[in-house]
């Protein structure tokens, strides 16, 4: 994302999702690669699933 | 943990079976410590009619929540899908505190339609959830003191510029709101900050709320939070509950019958209640001499246990193979290629490759703030309950890195 008359961006491609984390409960955003003119998904937004899939249920 | 002849135990297991059985990194956590945390504090709070509200933000798997509401804690969650956690572990909507901080007005709303306490930080927040709602559904206001704390009260989270709460400068505002939609506030949050050792600055805080609190009518409770400090090294200022208890409710007390009905008195620990509880327990993968260091590194991290490396925290470690062992001096790092230092300059009971270490204190904030930087897995989780090691939740897989990831065909 360029703004007119600058070539800086907002620099969050590194150490952004690759660092995030579900502190708070809170669900890790989708990613999406914009190619050929083309706005593509290629991480889903998680969801409670992502979260509970690998607890195990014990008797308490 | 205890050492016990020679051999550090948790409930009587020896902890570097459970390491065995489970493998590393894992994070333990003792049941007995969690519930013993919880009864300490409803002992020193016996004379109020106190609800516990167990801030689940620091340590949020299923088996933990339940394990608190079995033994009368309800809960404190900040965001809807913990509140989905909590729901799940077999919590009431109305045994849950929801207090969601700079997140979307729709959660509020879900929050309503669920049934659940809400607890509201914000003036457009409240207004939306006024002109929505009016009298229709009782709300908690979560105020922040800090322009009131002035010099004397040495809370960090005390200063102006915090984002969490409605000011008390703004109780006029709160008011109009309040007024415009004839809302009915139930209950007051008093945003304190966290580890506050000394109960007169509790109690300094409380008797400014107690002042703020006669603005509203129809009070149920006043929820004091936490911040209750617990020792993460041996001489570190802890709060003495039962002297902040027996000072709180005498007040709390007071209070009461100047304002002429009994409230009920809530408090939300977190970091009190599981911190203590729980070790990550992490192997040995090398033991590195610079000329002026010994490096011990082991196979977790920031990754794992980010508190160290983002607040400067202290965290005792232990080497649990070697408990007898010569002390020497190491500086503890995690394997993330960044700087990842987990104690440094420790005195450690001599280690080599392959010894199991355990990082002290980690139940509250380690797993919670885990992450797969490095694309590194989180860990197993552990609960040792009646005297038996359980997994409560299984180490990731790579498959957890992948899931998820859509094929665009490139």
């Amino acid at each position: 994302m360029l703004e007119k008359n600058s070539n800086k961006g907002r620099d969050a491609g590194a150490y952004g999702f690759s660092m995030a984390s579900n502190y708070n409960s809170r669900l890790r955003p989708a990613e999406v690669l914009v190619i050929n003119g083309e706005a593509k998904l290629i991480r889903e937004r998680e969801t409670l699933d992502d979260l509970t899939r690998n607890q195990v249920d014990v008797n308490i | 943990m205890e050492l016990i002849n020679g051999s550090y135990t948790i409930q009587n297991i020896r902890a570097l079976d459970i390491c065995a059985q489970f493998g590393t990194p894992v994070y333990v956590y003792d049941a007995e410590k969690i519930i013993g945390q919880l009864k300490n504090l409803k002992a020193a709070f016996s004379d109020a009619d106190l609800k516990v509200k167990y801030a689940a933000k620091a340590l949020t798997n299923l088996s933990i929540l339940k394990l608190l509401r079995k033994h009368g804690a309800g809960i404190d969650v900040v965001s809807i899908q913990e509140a989905q956690l909590a729901l799940k572990a077999g919590y009431t909507p109305a045994e849950i505190m929801f207090t969601p901080n700079c997140a979307e007005y729709d959660e509020l709303k879900e929050g309503a339609r669920q049934g659940f306490m809400l607890n509201i930080d914000n003036l457009p927040h409240l207004k939306r959830f006024g002109e929505q709602f009016g009298n229709a559904y009782p709300v908690c206001l979560r105020l922040n003191p800090h322009i009131m704390a002035g010099g004397n009260l040495k809370i960090s989270t005390g200063h102006s510029n915090s984002k969490f709460g409605i000011s008390v400068y703004q109780i006029p505002h709160v008011m109009e709101i309040v007024d415009q939609y004839k809302m009915n506030i139930t209950g007051l949050h008093i945003h304190t900050g966290s580890e506050i050792s000394e109960a007169d600055v509790f109690i300094k805080m409380a008797e400014i709320f107690f002042s703020v609190a006669h603005e509203f009518n129809d009070l149920k409770f006043i929820d004091f939070g936490s911040g209750f400090k617990v020792a993460y090294q041996d001489g570190d200022a802890v709060t003495n509950v039962y002297d902040l208890g027996l000072k709180l409710t005498k007040a709390f007390r007071e209070f009461c019958e100047q304002y002429g009905r009994k409230l009920e008195l809530w408090i939300e620990p977190g970091k009190y209640i599981v911190s203590e509880a729980g070790n990550l327990f992490v192997k040995t993968t090398v033991v590195k001499s610079t000329p002026s260091v010994t490096f011990v590194g082991v196979n977790s991290g920031l990754n794992h246990l980010i508190r160290p490396m983002m607040y400067d925290a202290y965290h005792a470690i232990t080497n649990i193979s070697n408990p007898a062992g010569p002390q020497k001096t190491y500086t503890v790092v995690g394997y993330i290629c960044e700087t990842d230092t987990l104690g440094a300059d420790r005195k450690i009971n001599e280690v080599t490759e392959g010894d199991i270490l355990a990082i002290r204190n980690a139940g509250a904030y380690g797993f919670s703030m885990a992450s797969n930087y490095n694309s590194r897995l989180r860990p197993a989780e552990v609960l040792v309950i009646n005297g038996e090691a359980k997994l409560i939740r299984e180490r990731e897989t790579l498959d957890d890195l992948l899931k998820g990831q859509v094929d665009i065909g490139l």
